[in-house]
């Protein structure tokens, strides 16, 4: 990994993450949680909010309607910003470093809340987005995704069981995280998964993401602020982003997966061989993200997801282990949860992974995997997402 | 500016479209530099970048290229429909389409274990049909059923 151009890219650093707590109704507005989120971020960053030049954020047209959308930011900050970007997450994350790296900005947060409405709709609002072409036929996100994952079934020979085994390896992960929305449920087999109610075919109930509240914010700067903060860098090596058609809007295909050139590409550059990397963090909507993220960022030949998921996605030697924190089905899809990919990243670097460990608050783990989700000494980590029409991977190291 | 249905007026490509499909004709912009059709409707080729075209119709036939059966409603209006089939149609002439697979006997549907191709296989040959606006005002739909 220590190649040259991975040590001259070490000019942005991660330096401060929060994640407000998640849950299912919370009773606090969105701004209130983007708020908590944001000002956690600084806290944690030894930074406040004076120094803050980019603010990045993801707003859905429906819901989340309490004014913390972009164009509002630098009413809600009270000063002006170099940017507002709509975007979170790892895809945030490329830009925030190239505004950086040519000096246009020096520290940006990334920070979102959401609380749901109230329920009474069968499903969140955000999944059933009205569009003329696809609404009316029935069709929403766990319908887009399932067309999706049926077609890969058909295409690359991927089974129900091998979708069954990814969703359960993210949620048995998070089955012991006690920040996790879905901690204590769990463990789940195979069967378990494909027992659960049927929602759109071939996804079962627990193969689909959590609808609940929540905050998060990641604070990234330069290389020379960095040494001032509180935390050791969390580096940012490089990453992509390609966008591609909107699976909400369109009709669904795979062709994220051709994004595949432009992320090895970009793992390459950051001076990182797949084979070395510690950690992976995905976002995982549906049982069939992890399949396609594996396949898109270059971990495995396309078509091989299903396999490398099921036999590679665990925890202990040689092994890649996957959306540690129990990712978006069973720690937490609060609308946009793009940032805990990153943030999850950075809190295995830093030895800060809540488990049922006794220990584990000084970073002492058993490494029991009925109570443990920690990596054991993660250097090199990526992170991939969203699957909704743009894919985007980023490289995450640490001295 | 969207309708009940979601079908937007006020477009003048998706106007034309719905105006179309509501005379009987589900068609689609093909470029007349390159003869690629498109759907849905948008102004110039994606493939060519050309940008004059003419709306055609479809032949209608098409293939199976993705399916699902929906078991959740996901709105309260849609709950005595479950479940249904959904499909992605690759029309003969090209562009993938979205719609619903009409059922020969509804009883089937939704009665395969989860994760198998059933009786309505991927590759399968589908026919596009218009349904024509109702009296009771809802506008021109279209569906897929088996060829």
């Amino acid at each position: 990994m220590t190649t040259a151009a991975a040590a001259g890219d070490r000019e942005v650093a991660i330096v401060g993450v929060h994640m407000t707590p998640q849950g299912r109704q919370l009773g606090r507005s969105s701004q209130d949680l983007m708020a908590e989120a944001l000002f956690g971020g600084l806290a944690d960053a030894g930074m406040d909010l004076d120094e803050v030049d980019v603010f990045c954020n993801v707003t859905f047209p429906d819901g989340n309607g309490l004014g913390a959308t972009p164009g509002n930011m630098a009413t809600l900050l009270g000063r002006p910003l170099v940017a507002a970007i709509p975007y979170s997450g790892p895809q945030a994350l490329v830009y925030a470093a190239a505004l950086i790296r040519t000096g246009q900005a020096r520290t940006v947060v990334m920070a979102h809340g959401c609380a749901q409405p109230p329920p009474g709709e069968a499903v969140a609002a955000y999944t059933t987005p009205r569009y003329e072409f696809t609404d009316w036929t029935g069709s929403f996100t766990a319908a887009q995704f399932a067309l999706q994952a049926r077609r890969h079934m058909h295409q690359y020979g991927t089974t129900v069981e091998q979708l069954a085994q990814a969703a359960a390896t993210v949620r048995n992960a998070g089955s012991v995280n006690p920040e996790a929305v879905m901690f204590g449920r769990g463990p789940y087999t195979v069967d378990d998964v494909l027992a659960a109610r049927p929602i759109a075919d071939p996804f079962t109930l627990l193969m689909c993401a959590l609808v609940n509240d929540g905050g998060s914010c990641v604070v990234v700067t330069s290389a020379d602020r960095a040494r001032d903060c509180p935390h050791r860098p969390v580096w940012m090596l490089g990453g992509a982003v390609e966008q591609r058609f909107s699976t909400y809007y369109n009709v669904p295909t795979l062709d994220m997966l051709e994004s595949r050139p432009r992320m090895v590409e970009a793992v390459r550059r950051a001076g990182v061989a797949h084979d070395d990397v510690d950690l992976l963090s995905v976002y995982d909507h549906f049982a069939i993200g992890p399949i396609m993220a594996v396949e898109a960022a270059g971990f495995c030949p396309v078509g091989d997801g299903g396999a490398f998921v099921a036999d590679h996605c665990g925890f202990g030697d040689g092994r890649l282990p996957l959306s540690t924190h129990g990712g978006c089905q069973s720690h937490s899809h609060n609308m946009v949860p793009y940032n805990h990919t990153i943030i999850e990243v950075v809190r295995q670097f830093r030895g800060d992974v809540p488990d049922r460990c006794p220990g584990w608050a000084t970073d002492d783990h058993t490494y029991d995997r009925s109570q443990c989700r920690r990596v054991a000494d993660p250097r090199l980590a990526v992170v991939c997402g969203p699957m909704t029409g743009v894919f985007s991977t980023a490289v995450l190291g640490r001295d | 500016m969207a309708d009940a249905y979601g079908a937007s007026r006020g477009d003048r490509l998706a106007d034309e479209f719905w105006d179309h499909l509501a005379a009987g004709r589900f068609v689609v912009p093909r470029c007349d530099r390159c003869g690629r059709h498109r759907f849905p409707p948008t102004t110039f080729c994606p493939e060519c970048h050309g940008i004059d075209w003419a709306w055609t119709a479809v032949s209608g036939t098409g293939t199976l290229w993705s399916v699902t059966t929906v078991r959740v409603p996901p709105s309260p209006e849609l709950a005595a429909d479950v479940p249904y089939d959904l499909g992605v149609v690759e029309l003969a002439e090209g562009p993938l389409v979205l719609g619903r697979l009409s059922a020969d006997n509804p009883a089937d549907v939704g009665t395969r274990p989860i994760g198998t191709a059933g009786t309505r296989p991927i590759g399968m040959a589908v026919a596009l049909v218009v349904d024509p606006p109702a009296a009771t005002g809802e506008p021109a739909r279209y569906h897929f059923r088996p060829a």
